[in-house]
């Protein structure tokens, strides 16, 4: 288990580095440049005093270097080129904490949620609970967020005022975009676990169980969701590196502080440091979430063994 | 009959309970009538980038720090809608009859902590706008100081720019040349003043957060949650601050425009803008919101590249500038929200205290007037650069600066037009910005259409861009008149002979060599809820909100 731990962090160095390399060199072969939002021909000494400053006048490979160094020894994205003066890395910290905060909430209610509905709707398939939360779950699926969360917005927050309609900092401002990030998650697990719930109660062992006399409730809880739940797993894991950078539309909409605004504005800004900072982040807790993934299958299900092949 | 009476009774209570509240009501009211809360309640669509007045280019960031900092003048806007200029930072000052040295007496002023205010203050925070390490983009706005350009290309130490203290209260500014909106970019936050030992505490993190700085205007920055809200308190270390109301102002970010609507509606935010008729229509019928119509002193153009073989023609560029019209193109796309342009400086664009629109000088209709058909100058054109004259095969890319929806119906406009008038096949290149403006820079397209805004209250500021050693405008053409022009205009005194300078140029410029064709001027509708007093609306004003506050909420 250790030796498979370690080589497959050795293959996420090796990942991280391609990433980031790619990024790199492709994010300064876009035209523009951070000054292009001053919409202005500048004389020619302004840009070389400007370039001078942040380094951009040495060659993309030298930059490159310099702050692959800055990385490794001090953890240190540099100095976004759109707002002097702040650092990338407190940015994305700061940032990834308030997208944390509203998306693990909705996550958790979401895969609740939409779990448990997923297994009503297999139990119930073709009669009208399924029918009714299929219906739901299209349209959850279907329904630009932009649209529920304005609907949403114009029903609590200005023809019935029971909450603010944007902002940050207490419980009040967190119920709407909590409720908007779970309508995804609800309707896309609902989905996802009736299919994969139906799969497991058409198993032989499921029949099995029942001959054997096993109660319902046990059948569901020992054998169909844990089964079941495999799919599901896989899933999960792209969401929760999704919770850290955050979800634009809705922090747009709610005014919520998070990531999820950087990874736009940084590339219509050309806010290099920005840019590799925030695709480095979410790259590293990408691999490592599939990492702890892949463990977790094991947990969940003790016949996939991670060394298999090795052994 | 005993049930009704219940009833009644039950009726009469409610009643008796409603009274009483609405009196509770009125009394809590009327005790705070003449006194209200002093909140002003607003919305910024993006984070300021920063405070520091050298690196702010953004004008979130530049129009509130006019509330932090107290510039050497401020222009303020008198009840009839004109601008004056007032003595701010600086108490007086006094100009050299050949108008190249200015100088300032300081004001007796403290910083929010408790030092005083200095000449060197001033000399500072200019200086550091020219400083070549410092890398602030606009330093191309102050080259008319003495030494700046040699300053700025690092082949003069900054000792040598043209801004001293002479003394703890005394600054002088002096001057390249005589340049007669000097006093307008006086006014340009750029150039307000920084304490030189905090920036060396803070190094680069200095006006990055609230409490990284320190302020000598009205306000003071109380807190600033980055993409969420800047709070700004009342500085009792102002020296006018009786004159200031409000305690606080609350800046939320919002960047959805729904939820800026939303929260106008339920006050949430006590003041909106909007470009879209739709929701101009809905706050028009809410008659607690004040409606202004405000200038952006901006320009929507469409301009030519004349390396381009086609459009180094002059009856090809007038073709194309004739074929457009503008007030239709206003009613189509804008909904009839902006105004016709036909002359590029915008509306809201003083000289002399005039409004040099509101002079009626429309170089544009003197061209369709004095023209023959479009398609006829265009058929003329293309003979003369000895091309098919069949306008029919003739293809011409229109480059435009987004991707978004509203661009596209742009865009098909103008397709639509140019087929309909010159018969020309239009094809649109749509870029995101920073290719666009990439590819603008580099002459790297045939014709394009964007904004142009005045960085300073003066129609210099729209044109003195043409000037041919610049060729800011980027479309390859350059009058030695022009330049000429521009020259006297940019010395002289007398605004009658400035306006009548500025008329030349634009007679040039638009008219017989018909390098850019203005299209709308930019406004945008302004609501207010009418318990806010003493807004200021015209584009260049710097009182920030030092004289508002509220009443009668």
């Amino acid at each position: 288990m250790a030796k498979y731990i370690l080589k497959r962090f050795a293959y996420m160095l090796v990942t991280l580095f391609c990433i980031t390399a790619a990024t790199f060199f492709l994010m300064h072969s876009i035209p523009g440049d951070p000054l292009s939002y001053m919409a202005k021909k500048l004389p020619e000494q302004t840009r070389i005093n400007y370039y001078a400053k942040y380094g951009l006048d040495k060659s993309n490979v030298e930059q490159f270097g310099i702050f692959l160094k800055n990385v490794v020894t001090k953890g240190d994205f540099g100095e976004s080129l759109r707002y002097p003066g702040r650092s990338v890395t407190d940015t994305i910290l700061k940032g990834s904490a308030v997208s944390a905060a509203v998306g693990f909430q909705a996550l958790i209610i979401g895969v609740a949620i939409g779990i448990a509905l997923g297994i009503v709707a297999a139990y119930f398939r073709n009669r009208w609970p399924d029918y009714l939360i299929m219906f739901l779950a299209i349209l959850g699926v279907t329904i630009p967020v932009f649209v529920f969360a304005s609907v949403m917005q114009y029903l609590f927050t200005v023809k019935y005022r029971l909450l603010p309609t944007t902002g940050w900092g207490g419980l009040r401002e967190m119920v709407l975009p909590v409720i908007t990030l779970a309508l995804g998650s609800i309707a896309g697990y609902a989905r996802y676990m009736k299919s994969s719930v139906l799969e497991v109660i058409n198993q032989d062992y499921i029949l099995t169980a029942r001959a054997k006399g096993v109660s319902e409730f046990n059948i569901l809880r020992r054998h169909v969701l844990r089964n079941a739940f495999i799919p599901a797993l896989t899933l999960l894991g792209p969401e929760v590196a999704a919770v850290f950078t955050g979800a634009f539309v809705t922090e747009k909409m709610f005014g919520i502080p998070g990531l999820g605004f950087y990874y736009v504005s940084s590339i219509n800004d050309r806010d290099y440091t920005m840019i590799i900072g925030t695709t480095v982040f979410y790259a590293i807790l990408f691999v490592v979430i599939q990492l702890v993934v892949d463990i977790l299958y094991g947990v969940v299900d003790p016949r996939i063994t991670l060394t298999k092949a090795e052994d | 009959m005993k049930k009704v009476s219940a009833f009644m009774k039950k009726i009469r209570l409610i009643a008796g309970a409603l009274s009483i509240l609405m009196l509770v009501g009125c009394l809590a009211g009327c005790g705070s009538s003449g006194g209200d809360e002093q909140v002003y309640n607003t919305y910024i669509v993006a984070d300021p980038t920063i405070f520091d007045s050298a690196l702010a280019t953004d004008t979130i960031a530049l129009n509130m720090l006019v509330n932090l900092m107290e510039p050497l003048l401020r222009l303020n806007e008198r009840e009839d809608g004109t601008v004056e200029t007032l003595e701010a930072g600086a108490e007086s000052y006094t100009v050299s009859d050949d108008g190249l040295t200015w100088t300032f007496k300081i004001r007796d002023n403290q910083w929010s902590d408790g030092v005083p205010v200095t000449a060197d203050d001033y000399a500072y925070g200019i200086s550091r706008v020219l400083d070549p390490e410092v890398g602030a983009a606009y330093s191309y706005l102050f080259l008319s100081i003495k030494n700046a350009e040699a300053v700025n290309y690092g082949e003069a130490p900054l000792e040598e720019l043209g801004v001293r203290a002479l003394d703890e209260k005394t600054l002088e500014i002096t001057l390249e040349g005589p340049n007669s909106y000097f006093m307008d970019l006086l006014c340009h936050s750029a150039m307000l003043p920084v304490r030189r030992d905090i920036v060396e505490q803070y190094g680069d993190a200095y006006g990055t957060e609230a409490d990284k700085m320190v302020y000598n205007g009205p306000f003071r920055a109380e807190s600033w949650t980055h993409n969420s809200e800047v709070v700004l308190a009342k500085n009792d270390t102002y020296w006018d601050s009786g004159s200031v109301r409000l305690e606080r102002i609350n800046y939320k970010v919002i960047q959805d425009e729904n939820a800026v609507y939303s929260s106008l509606e339920n006050g949430s935010i006590d003041s909106a803008s909007t470009m879209s008729k739709e929701w101009t229509d809905q706050f028009l019928a809410n008659d607690r919101l004040v409606h202004v119509q405000a200038d952006s002193a901006s320009t929507y153009y469409q301009y030519y590249n004349q390396y381009d073989e086609l459009f180094s023609n002059v009856n090809v560029r007038k073709a194309f500038t004739l074929a457009v019209d503008r007030e239709d193109l206003n009613e189509v796309i804008y909904d009839g929200m902006k105004i016709p342009a036909y002359s590029m400086v915008p509306t809201g664009v003083y000289v002399g205290g005039q409004e040099y629109a509101g002079l009626g000088v429309k170089p544009i209709e003197e061209l369709a007037q004095e023209s023959a058909d479009p398609r006829d100058l265009l058929v003329q054109g293309l003979q003369e650069l000895g091309m098919d004259p069949d306008p029919t095969k003739l293809t011409v890319t229109l480059s435009l600066g987004g991707t978004d929806q509203w661009t596209r119906t742009l865009a098909e406009y103008m397709q639509q037009t140019y087929k309909e008038t010159l018969g020309v096949n239009l094809e649109i290149e749509m870029l995101d910005w920073g290719a666009f403006i990439d590819n603008y820079y580099n002459y790297d397209y045939q014709m394009a259409q964007m904004s142009f805004g005045a960085e300073w209250n003066d129609p210099l500021a729209m044109l003195s861009s043409a000037e041919s050693s610049q060729d800011g405008f980027c479309i390859g053409w350059g009058d030695e008149r022009l330049d000429e022009l521009l020259a006297q205009a940019t010395a002289t005194t007398d605004s009658q002979e400035k306006i009548r300078l500025i008329q030349e140029v634009e007679e040039i410029f638009l008219k017989e060599a018909a390098c850019v064709c203005p299209l709308t001027f930019s406004t945008y509708d302004s609501f207010t809820y009418d318990y806010v007093k003493g807004v200021q609306y015209s584009n260049f004003v710097t009182t920030g909100f030092k004289y508002t506050y509220i009443e009668g909420k």
